[in-house]
């Protein structure tokens, strides 16, 4: 039974799943059932160090640079649309090969070109963040945005920190202003 | 009070209140009352111009104001969606609209808007309070696909409002009659036989329809084309391909059995006109033996030909939802006279039809 997190909750991976090396961090949300642009929601992934910056610019995770380069994190690739049932896009994440310099995984979803379809989160149905192990296929946190968000076009939904030597996950679903490159750059990301 | 952009939301704080707009009255409001699944449980899920308040009393649509009482709503219903749709025009060309209610004012701004259906509130419950959400999403296909999208089936004509402020269309959609044909509708029902009964040779009726697109989740639809005879002395009698009773000699008998629709031909029936003066009564129907009752999509016709006359056809159009069996037509004997009279009137099945009009036959289910 997975631990369904509120906003701000969080869990320790090895509680609710001893053991697991690799997990598979999955978003998904509900694909517009009006008519209109569809809702095309891009996860983004930051390995943060203890300052709370990246390393380099290939710490940043996305559409465009799909695998870390230690090969830990790797986005399964765009959704455009939300179709089709479980996760809409996903990131495999290797805990155990996570450089010891990194102590914050931070996945942010934008809303790809929220400003000119006149899109925001409160339109899009069912989001969630979830954390599947990747051994068993069993989900062993979750948390559903639903109502949380509103006006926002570009959330934090949730982070994989290392606190006294373990893994846990919390569920933070954020908004930030003015999509992803304000956030990138507020990462040490140059864009 | 707050001020809602789209997708935004906030708690509501009375149980009951009066919900303000501006929308024109050429405007159809309608409320979906909506259980945990987003989709209506029944058709009394939507409240509309015909049926203004909702069974449960929370909803009640005025000119002007929606009246909402949250205090007893039943525990299936978790949401109400406030809609509004426009007829042949799209939302381009409404002034902007606005909702005022105790806790929330919003603006939904019409200029640009492709859609002719939209969802303009949504009011739900959420951790056992309720909340109100300003959505201004919808379909350009307008209150079909709107009312599809929560679980209610409408059938493609318009419902004709009847204080309508809108001018009447002009053009009658069917013409009465057209060069070759003699088109049997529900404004000119019936046609009399020219010939005297008893002269008027084999006549032939057809049923034609769309096999419909066959795709991974809809197989075609399989219609039967079945008659119930009466004669004047009293016998009675059924033809249809169910139960193999494909004869009733010398006055009827149905040809073969058409499963797809895919022949151009369809199915047939021969009455014999020449015996037909002991005839009382004949009751063309047809049914859907497979397939969802989707009558829009069949495109249903009845064509009956007759020697020396034009053919007289009647569609299946006026449909109604949900209901797999439809009498067609119905032929009458009187004074060597045969009358042929549109009936387009839809039941569940043989049982129904049988008890609307006096066969007296006793139905159990059966297969071909």
């Amino acid at each position: 039974m997975a631990v369904s997190l509120q906003k701000g909750g969080n869990v320790s991976l090895e509680k609710v799943a001893p053991g697991m090396t690799n997990c598979l961090l999955g978003l998904g949300w509900d694909s517009r059932a009006t008519d209109g642009a569809d809702f095309d929601l891009d996860a983004s992934v930051f390995m943060l160090n203890a300052e709370g910056k990246v390393k380099a610019d290939n710490g940043f995770i996305f559409f465009n640079n799909l695998v870390s380069e230690c090969k830990s994190v790797e986005h399964t690739g765009d959704n455009l649309t939300g179709e089709g049932e479980g996760d809409d896009e996903s990131i495999k994440v290797s805990l155990k090969d996570i450089p010891a310099d990194i102590t914050k995984i931070v996945v942010a979803v934008t809303i790809h070109d929220a400003e000119s379809r006149k899109q925001n989160f409160g339109q899009v149905s069912n989001a969630f963040i979830r954390i599947v192990n990747a051994s068993s296929s069993e989900e062993v946190a979750r948390y559903d945005l639903s109502e949380d968000y509103s006006i926002e076009t570009a959330l934090i939904f949730g982070e994989l920190y290392r606190h006294n030597g373990e893994w846990k996950f919390k569920a933070i679903g954020q908004g930030f202003e003015g999509g992803l490159a304000p956030l990138a750059r507020q990462y040490g990301v140059s864009v | 009070m707050g001020i809602l952009v789209i997708g935004s939301n906030t708690n509501i704080t009375q149980p009951s209140f009066t919900i303000k707009h501006t929308i024109n009255d050429s405007v159809d409001i309608s409320v979906f009352c909506l259980g945990e699944n987003g989709k209506v449980h029944n058709d009394d899920g939507m409240v509309f111009y015909g049926a203004p308040k909702s069974p449960c009393g929370t909803i009640n649509i005025q000119s002007k104001a929606i009246l909402v009482d949250l205090e007893n709503v039943p525990s299936n219903i978790e949401k109400f969606s406030i809609t509004a749709t426009v007829d042949n025009d799209t939302f381009a060309s409404q002034s902007n609209i606005s909702f005022t209610g105790p806790d929330f004012e919003c603006q939904f701004d019409t200029d640009g808007r492709s859609e002719s259906a939209l969802i303009l509130l949504e009011i739900y419950k959420r951790n056992n309070s309720w909340k109100v959400k300003f959505v201004g999403q919808g379909f350009n296909g307008g209150l079909k696909p709107l009312a599809e999208h929560y679980g209610v089936d409408i059938a493609d004509e318009p419902v004709v409002k009847p204080s309508s402020p809108k001018p009447a269309p002009v053009t009658t959609p069917t013409p009465t009659v057209n060069l070759s044909k003699i088109s049997l509708t529900k404004s000119s029902p019936k046609v009399d036989l020219i010939k005297k009964a008893g002269s008027l040779g084999l006549i032939k009726v057809n049923l034609n329809w769309e096999k419909g697109k066959s795709s991974f989740f809809s197989s075609g639809i399989d219609l039967d084309l079945g008659a119930f005879i009466e004669l004047k002395n009293g016998d009675k009698s059924i033809v249809q391909a169910l139960g193999n009773r494909f004869e009733y000699s010398p006055y009827i008998k149905l040809l073969a059995d058409d499963r797809t629709g895919d022949s151009s031909n369809g199915e047939w029936i021969h009455i014999d006109g020449n015996n037909i003066n002991n005839v009382k009564r004949i009751i063309i129907f047809t049914f859907i033996y497979s397939g969802s009752p989707n009558w829009d999509k069949a495109n249903a016709v009845v064509t009956l030909h007759v020697p020396d006359m034009p053919p007289i056809e009647t569609q299946l159009n006026e449909t109604s939802s949900n209901t797999g069996f439809c009498a067609i037509a119905e032929l009458t004997v009187k004074n060597n006279t045969v009358a042929v009279e549109r009936l387009n009137r839809f039941f569940k099945g043989h049982a129904d039809c049988d008890k609307a009009y006096g066969w007296g036959f006793k139905w159990s289910a059966g297969s071909k």
